[in-house]
């Protein structure tokens, strides 16, 4: 479990994060959502130990994240939005790193990279921004780590590719573990990411379950438009409208027009998930 | 067998590996071009001799030692920010913090890397090379390994391989803190703060200096040889002693503190 108690974060006088407090549990693959420059990688960064929270703390597991004690590390594995391109083959980089994860397999580190078509004999500072991405993706399910923290993991990944993260991240992920994915690609990530975290200026703005989203939520893909909507988009033959669910009626969420609502309506979407701080 | 697979399950002899192979794999081209330097420039010097003259000139030892300590500057400026200056750097720098080695585990292996496995492999290769010179008569006198430091060095007395290494050792890490602080020109920033740290120490002796009645000084302490010697020696070991222990402190520092 990572408990984030009244974090904030600033570089020099420019406040990033302003006094955060959730909690996120196990077995859950959160997506984390907001406009640029909102904090993402910054708490990102601050959850792996990459950054020490200036006011706050964060236990992961009962560790200091920015301790970066081996035996925290190695039930993590981060994959940044930029990855290095070491001078040496895929399969030399996971025999000597892999070590270091207790659980990390080798096989399937292999199997993964199969999957994504990229050579394990390849030299990584050879290979083009997704190859190189697709290396670490693998590594990272290859590790066996507990908890895994990507940051736009899609970016530079072919469609194929997309399709073969998304399969991968439900096959090769453990059950007991946390994902966080950090993403603008919300449509490549739509079907996996389960709750949704909601960054706003400083603040988090939603942190809610898809469940309890569209049980307050009602993702209207009619061709109605409707007076209450607090976001509507013309679509092909219709549109995608997001109201406040007063029937109780069941819907398939829109991650994207989600993410407009709470940003156009931010007060009323943070008055209506106030209650859902510890997912 | 036991102690073998404790070995061989050692944390720290694992990173220490995996951080040997990687600095390998971005610096043994540089280590082997400054390594066998004596060969190249032996051979470069005897060349352009046969050219202009007709003859084949040996580099005599004086040169040849000049040669030496010009290659190990080389080695001393180039190789913290070949082997390490990928420590600030968002990407390799991120991967290499979240390697599941403690801090100091990094901070002892950078250690081990720079002072010990460097130095050694450079010395190994310059000295292989500089007597596959003089055995074949390519290059005049004697092989370098033979030759001692305090034949020319007189006022310092002690080990010659001692002064060469503890010379290293103050001036490798000055460049290794270079390293891991500046994120760019790592070479010539870290010239110019040691050129900054010269002149204000530099500074600091002259308002020392002043103050005190060198002539006293001198009579009273240094008046002769022997005293002079001793007083050159405890400066030696005084400066390299303070200096290593905070470069030390800083490069931990350092280590401990990185954000990415």
């Amino acid at each position: 479990m990572i408990q984030i108690e009244n974090l904030a974060f600033s570089y020099g006088i420019t406040p990033v994060l302003k006094n955060i407090t959730t909690t996120l549990t196990e077995g859950r693959i959160f997506g984390l959502l907001g406009e640029n420059g909102v904090g993402k990688t910054t708490l990102l960064t601050l959850l792996v130990g990459l950054k020490e929270p200036k006011i706050g703390r964060i236990t992961t597991d009962g560790h200091i994240p920015f301790k970066r004690d081996p035996d925290f590390l190695s039930d993590q594995y981060y994959i940044p939005d930029t990855v290095a391109p070491l001078n040496m083959s895929a399969t030399d980089f996971a025999k000597s790193t892999g070590i270091f994860w207790p659980n990390f397999d080798l096989s399937k580190f292999s199997q993964i990279l199969g999957e994504f078509e990229v050579k394990a004999s390849q030299n990584m500072s050879t290979m083009s921004a997704g190859q190189l991405k697709k290396t670490y993706i693998a590594f990272a399910f290859a590790s066996g780590a507990k908890n895994l923290f990507m940051d736009e993991p899609t970016n530079g990944l072919d469609i194929p590719s997309k399709a073969q993260f998304r399969s991968a991240i439900m096959k090769y992920t453990r059950e007991d573990g946390i994902i966080v994915i950090s993403t603008h690609q919300v449509r490549d990530l739509e079907n996996i990411i389960d709750p949704i975290i909601i960054l706003d200026r400083q603040d988090v703005l939603l942190n809610a379950s898809v469940e309890e989203i569209t049980s307050k939520l009602y993702f209207d893909y009619g061709r109605e438009l409707h007076d209450d909507s607090l976001y509507s988009e013309q679509l092909p033959g219709g549109y995608i409208q997001v109201r406040p669910n007063q029937t109780g009626e069941e819907s398939k969420i829109s991650v994207e027009a989600l993410f407009n609502a709470a940003h156009l309506h931010k007060e009323t979407i943070k008055s209506m998930f106030s209650d859902n701080e510890n997912i | 067998m036991k102690t073998s697979k404790a070995m061989i399950d050692n944390r720290f002899l694992k990173y220490f590996r995996l951080s040997l192979g990687r600095v390998s794999s971005r610096y043994l081209p540089t280590m082997l071009v400054i390594g066998t330097i004596p060969i190249s420039i032996g051979i470069i010097v005897g060349l352009i001799n046969v050219i202009f003259t007709g003859k084949w000139v040996q580099m005599e030892e004086i040169a040849r030692m000049s040669i030496f300590f010009a290659s190990l500057m080389i080695l001393i400026m180039s190789f913290p920010a070949y082997a390490f200056g990928f420590i600030t750097a968002k990407d390799s720098g991120s991967e290499w913090a979240l390697v599941p080695a403690s801090k100091f585990e990094k901070f002892a292996s950078m250690n081990l890397i720079t002072l010990v496995a460097a130095p050694l492999v450079f010395v190994l290769l310059y000295f292989v090379s500089d007597f596959l010179m003089t055995s074949t008569g390519l290059s005049a006198g004697r092989p370098l390994v033979s030759l001692n430091v305090n034949d020319y060095v007189t006022e310092v007395h002690i080990s010659q391989y001692l002064i060469i290494y503890l010379t290293y050792v103050g001036n490798v890490l000055f460049f290794l803190l270079g390293a891991l602080i500046f994120k760019k020109s790592k070479v010539v920033f870290t010239i110019l703060c040691l050129m900054a740290l010269n002149i204000i120490t530099g500074v600091v002796a002259g308002l020392v200096g002043v103050n005190i009645n060198i002539e006293d000084f001198l009579k009273n302490y240094v008046a002769t040889a022997q005293r002079f010697t001793l007083f050159v020696n405890a400066i030696f070991w005084i400066s390299t002693v303070v200096s290593v222990g905070v470069l030390e402190s800083l490069i931990w520092l350092r280590i401990k503190k990185i954000t990415y």
